[in-house]
């Protein structure tokens, strides 16, 4: 009986460690600084927005992303002092005293954390630098059960080809991105959802009426169109004595993901209702380096704001990688697209081949700056007759290959025509460089940030902080500059 | 001579005064002024005062403290009157076209389907279309209304002539 137990106890006990060998995770715990700060901590990898609870958190081996609010110590107590907290340390705006207590809004952070399996670190903030440090402790063994350890298992995918067209637009948006931000060679941008509908009303005449109804956004494919003039939005009434200017807006941010859309508008005097589904764009995690240290091997990388413009022309790349990945059958996976140094291969011009008196003609419809075509003295409306003492190939794809066999440096010859005048120009070729990068698009966040979106209440709370921390570094903020209609 | 009283001028002026009002630019103003409001009046048809009409009304403005109360407050008003005419017939015709060129950008956003993976000039060509768009949801009067649609217009040409081309032409 004696043997019996003791060999039933060895096997719980053997079971147990081997239960805890098959997890595995590594063990996170956030260490204050003495200064008067209180922090919170948002571990956005799981499906579920989640504080730090206790001193230790548990990740699944892999990249995380981390939102640290840093309140001022006295700021913190009257915010706290204004709202109850849930037990689940929720904030929810469910009491307000009676005193009207101020408070300075955090600072936001947004990090991305690299996490290997089975090892302990200690997150911390530097001294007055406002960066944060992710230190390795020890080894540590995984004794967490499942529902404890946050975020799913990243599944990298390094061999990720774009189609020419999608790698061409961001490999030129990299070398944009370089140039105008040459002290960030390392970035995260965490999810963003846009907002932009595409309706764009006539706030002039404080009238509901559309100017313009952007291609191929919600607004289009809800069936509006530019002349329109809505009348009614979901169940509110809109009327020109109580004009709202961001009727739109107040609208969309009462709306659930996948709730049902509907306007009513006049069109040529009738009275039409659109029906549609209110599915928002979820842009990616993203990031990106300029170092030669593979972003996946960076232990923790800080979010900074990017160029509006650039960041809105990222965004909307970014859409559109989204659904090549969709149609590869990638959309959960972390995938990596690597680039090495490389030539512009382009000249930086566009045009057509037209027949004159039976010969090939590129007539010059756009130059770009900063070019090889721009250099060489190319101007809009030039008709090219001659490369290098030969005339035109038929079709614009003998030009196109005639072009790109010119090896950098070499000096080649246009002959071209500008107005009646017939005019030779020649340069050394200098092709433009691309920067070497990689760039990670975290395609799973999407499906996180959806479910995140559904449960309203969670979402809304996430939102409000992240807009705490618009002008610190959240990347929320770059969607929200957008001087569209449905940013806010 | 001196300066014809502007009641004058409301009659037929005689030789003399015709002779005074080509060679003295105040009266010629005047009666610039008070033509061009009885023209309005019993035509029913605007035209565009010259540009000095304007100036003169401020400085009819500045006068009327000095002079007559009368004869003036009824020119003011006339000139009110024309004034308020012109800038509503004036807005009249900017809203025309702005609601034509709502009609015309309808019929070509309704031509533009972003069905294929869009090369980097093709691209440039929707930024280009975002940013005159971003200027045209700010608050803008309707002159700038007009050049913004218009150039819309011309940038959803551009696109439209660019999709399904079988060929890249950016080189």
């Amino acid at each position: 009986m004696k043997i019996i137990y003791k060999v039933g106890l060895l096997t719980s006990f053997l079971s147990l460690n081997m239960q805890a060998a098959e997890n595995q995770c590594s063990q996170l715990t956030f260490e204050e600084t003495k200064d008067k700060s209180h922090y919170q901590i948002y571990a956005n990898g799981s499906n579920n927005l989640r504080t730090f609870k206790k001193s230790n958190e548990y990740f699944n081996p892999g990249q995380h992303s981390v939102t640290i609010l840093k309140w001022g110590k006295e700021d913190w107590v009257n915010y706290s002092r204004t709202h109850k907290f849930k037990k689940t340390n929720r904030i929810e705006m469910l009491h307000t005293t009676k005193r009207a207590l101020s408070w300075n809004q955090p600072k936001i952070f947004n990090l991305l954390i690299n996490v290997e399996a089975n090892k302990k670190y200690v997150l911390s903030e530097l001294q007055k630098d406002q960066k944060f440090e992710l230190t390795h402790m020890k080894d540590s063994m995984c004794m967490e059960n499942d529902e404890n350890i946050i975020g799913p298992d990243t599944v990298s995918v390094d061999k990720f080809t774009l189609p020419q067209k999608l790698q061409y637009r961001l490999d030129k948006l990299m070398a944009e991105l370089k140039n105008n931000n040459e002290n960030i060679s390392v970035n995260f941008i965490p999810f963003t959802s846009v907002l932009y509908f595409g309706a764009i009303p006539n706030l002039n005449n404080k009238s509901t009426k559309l100017l313009a109804v952007t291609p191929n956004s919600q607004a289009s494919l809800l069936g509006l169109r530019a002349g329109d003039k809505i009348v009614k939005l979901g169940k509110t009434e809109l009327s020109s004595q109580q004009f709202n200017s961001n009727f739109i807006l107040d609208y969309l941010k009462s709306l659930k993901i996948n709730d049902a859309i509907e306007a009513t508008i006049i069109r040529d005097e009738n009275e039409i209702t659109l029906k549609g589904v209110y599915t928002p764009e979820i842009i990616p995690e993203y990031s990106y380096s300029f170092s030669k240290e593979k972003i996946n091997e960076q232990p923790i990388i800080s979010s900074m704001n990017l160029d509006n413009k650039i960041a809105l022309k990222l965004s909307k790349l970014l859409i559109e990688i989204n659904q090549n990945a969709m149609n590869q059958g990638i959309n959960r996976e972390n995938v990596v697209i690597s680039r090495s140094n490389q030539y512009d291969g382009k000249f930086g011009m566009t045009g057509n081949i037209e027949v004159h008196n039976t010969q090939s003609v590129f007539v010059v419809e756009n130059v770009d700056d900063n070019s090889p075509a721009s250099r060489v003295g190319l101007n809009i409306g030039d008709r090219i007759i001659q490369l290098n003492n030969k005339y035109l190939q038929k079709g614009i794809q003998g030009f196109a290959h005639d072009l790109s066999r010119i090896k950098n440096n070499d000096i080649y010859e246009f002959r071209i025509v500008r107005g009646d005048e017939t005019k030779v120009l020649s340069r050394t070729l200098v092709r433009n460089l691309l920067p070497e990068y990689q760039f990670s698009i975290n395609f799973g966040s999407k499906e996180r940030a959806l479910k995140l979106m559904a449960k309203y209440g969670e979402y809304q709370t996430w939102k409000k902080n992240k807009d705490r921390g618009r002008n610190s570094v959240s990347h929320t903020s770059n969607t929200k500059r957008m001087p569209s209609p449905l940013s806010n | 001579m001196n300066h014809i009283d502007r009641e004058r001028m409301l009659s037929t002026l005689n030789d003399e005064e015709m002779n005074h009002l080509r060679a003295c630019p105040f009266c010629k103003d005047d009666y610039d002024v008070v033509h061009l409001l009885i023209e309005g009046k019993n035509a029913m048809q605007l035209i565009a005062p010259p540009p000095k009409v304007w100036e003169k009304i401020e400085a009819t403005r500045d006068k009327k403290q000095k002079t007559r109360f009368g004869v003036y407050s009824g020119l003011a008003a006339s000139v009110l009157v024309g004034f308020v005419s012109i800038m509503t017939w004036k807005t009249h015709l900017l809203h025309q076209d702005v609601n034509a060129l709502i009609s015309k950008n309808t019929a070509l956003e309704l031509q533009i389907a972003n069905n294929e993976v869009l090369n980097y000039q093709q691209a440039k060509i929707y930024e280009e279309l975002q940013l005159i768009e971003e200027k045209l949801y700010l608050n803008q009067p309707p002159k700038t209304q007009r050049v913004y649609l218009k150039k819309r217009q011309e940038t959803m040409l551009k696109i439209i002539k660019q999709q399904g081309a079988k060929y890249e032409n950016y080189l």
